[in-house]
Order: structure tokens, then sequence, then C-alpha cells
């Protein structure tokens, strides 16, 4: 189902649960799952403890964060005062992930939760939950 | 659940020095608050994400580091330690403001012209004498 397609159902979805309530609907949510059918090993690295956090401005203008799983510590900087916690932002595949986020991908822009566009990168670091 | 306070008048703030390891672990407890399960609205959700995020930002700011050297960059190193790198120097190889204004006295006298300055007006520019409505600065020059 393209994104168009997902909105579409979800504004003829919400009609139909609407005509059955009292409440006023203010907002609704499409959530797209992706899961593995068959399970991999966890990475011999991986920590769901460890997330990196990419923060953006928006138009307001504010700030709002993105955040990566387990980042890939050989993406954080080696040098400086913020060695091995920012993360490098010349490394192609942040350049890549950034890029996809503040001009979008597939058709698709995001925005932060209260639907301001992702303009451009502020800072990115990794954070130890 | 919070309730996002209302804003000191006039603006306030705290600076807190957090030592750059700790970074990870204290941005980690800032991201516990932009959860909308923090907040009792969504309103209070709204600005407490923003303020959060915006404390998360300045974590890696180094912002005291720049401080200092915005400082130093107005006082100005001395002569003599020109040649030492930046992160190796230490306060007293800056000029404090006392040798800012001994070295700015000579041009401004130079300025007024040959005649004597009162030692009243230099007392004045060097902070030793306060200004008060019937004695200022400007008053002795003109």
């Amino acid at each position: 189902m393209s994104p168009a397609g997902g909105l579409a159902f979800m504004s003829s979805w919400r009609g139909l649960v609407e005509s059955l309530s009292d409440a006023v609907c203010l907002d609704s949510d499409l959530l797209v799952r992706w899961k593995e059918t068959t399970e991999p090993a966890a990475g011999v690295s991986s920590s769901v403890l460890r997330q990196g956090v990419l923060i953006f401005s928006t138009p307001t203008p504010d700030l709002a964060t993105i955040r990566i799983p387990s980042i890939d510590q050989a993406l954080l900087e080696t040098s400086g005062p913020y060695a091995g916690i920012a993360i490098d932002q010349t490394q192609p595949a942040v350049i890549a992930l950034v890029n996809a986020l503040t001009s979008g991908a597939a058709g698709v822009e995001p925005c932060d939760p209260f639907v301001l566009d992702l303009v451009a990168l502020s800072t990115a670091y990794v954070e130890l939950f | 659940m919070y309730t996002y306070p209302a804003p000191v008048v006039p603006p306030a703030c705290v600076l807190l020095a957090i030592p750059v390891e700790l970074v990870p672990i204290v941005g980690a407890l800032f991201a516990r608050m932009e959860r909308r399960s923090a907040w009792s609205t969504a309103a209070d959700h709204q600005l407490g994400y923003k303020a959060f995020v915006e404390l998360q930002d300045q974590l890696m700011n180094a912002c005291i580091d720049e401080l200092i050297q915005e400082i130093r960059a107005i006082r100005g190193v001395k002569p003599d330690y020109e040649s030492v790198p930046v992160d190796e120097r230490t306060t007293d190889m800056y000029r404090d403001f006392n040798d800012l204004i001994g070295h700015l006295l000579p041009i401004i006298f130079a300025l007024r012209g040959p005649e004597d300055i009162p030692d009243s007006l230099i007392e004045a520019l060097r902070g030793e004498t306060p200004a008060s409505a019937t004695r200022n600065v400007v008053d002795q020059l003109i």
C-alpha cells in the first residue's frame, strides 16, 4: 500500500468508527509494521540500551529527535572532546539518512510528533538508557 | 505526569557543568521527558518535548568552553604567549581589563590634545572614582 493509499484508508476507516461513537475524533495514527519472518540472532555488539539520537531543527523554529536503535559504534567520532559520543556526520550512511529525513524518500517526508518538517541536522550523538 | 510550569518572568536559567563522559547518560535521562506519557496534557507534552530536546541539543554545545574562549578573545593574549597553542594557554596568559584600560588611556589622551589631563579623569577612567550625576567621564572629556 502506498502512503497516499494508507492515508485514504485511514480517512475512510475513521469515518466508519465515528458513526458508531459519541466521541469526537481529533487525530488518528497509521502504523506501518515490518518484521522478519524468521528472526536472526542478535548482533554481537548490539544493545537495546544504546541509541543514536539525531536532533533536527524544525521550521517553528524548534528541535525534534530521530532515534537509531543500537547505533553502530564505528560511526562515532574517534577524536576531539566528544570522541566516542558524537556521531560522525561525514559518514556516508549518516549523510544518506539525514538527506532522506530532510528531503524525503520514496515519496514520503518525515515530520516530528507535532507535524513539523525536519529541516536540518543540528547535532547527533549516542545516548545510553 | 507533569504539567509544564509557567515561565519565570524575567526569564532565568541555570548553568550546569556536565562532564562530557556523562553526556550519553544525561541525554537519555532528558529523552525520557519526550514521551507523551510523561505529561498531563497534549499541550504540556508539546512544550515539554521542545524543552527537553533543546536540553539534549545543548549537551553537544560545549557551552562553557565557548564562553571562556569568547571572554579570552575579548581580553586578548599577551604578546609573550602568542606562540602557545590556544588549548594550552592559562588565564594569566591573557590581558586583564586593567591592562586594556592602560593601553586605551594614551590613545584617549592623544585624541584629546596636548592639554593636561586632570587626575580626576584618570581616576574615573581607571574605575577608581565612581561616576555620579554631577561627575562623569563624558563631561570631563568635553
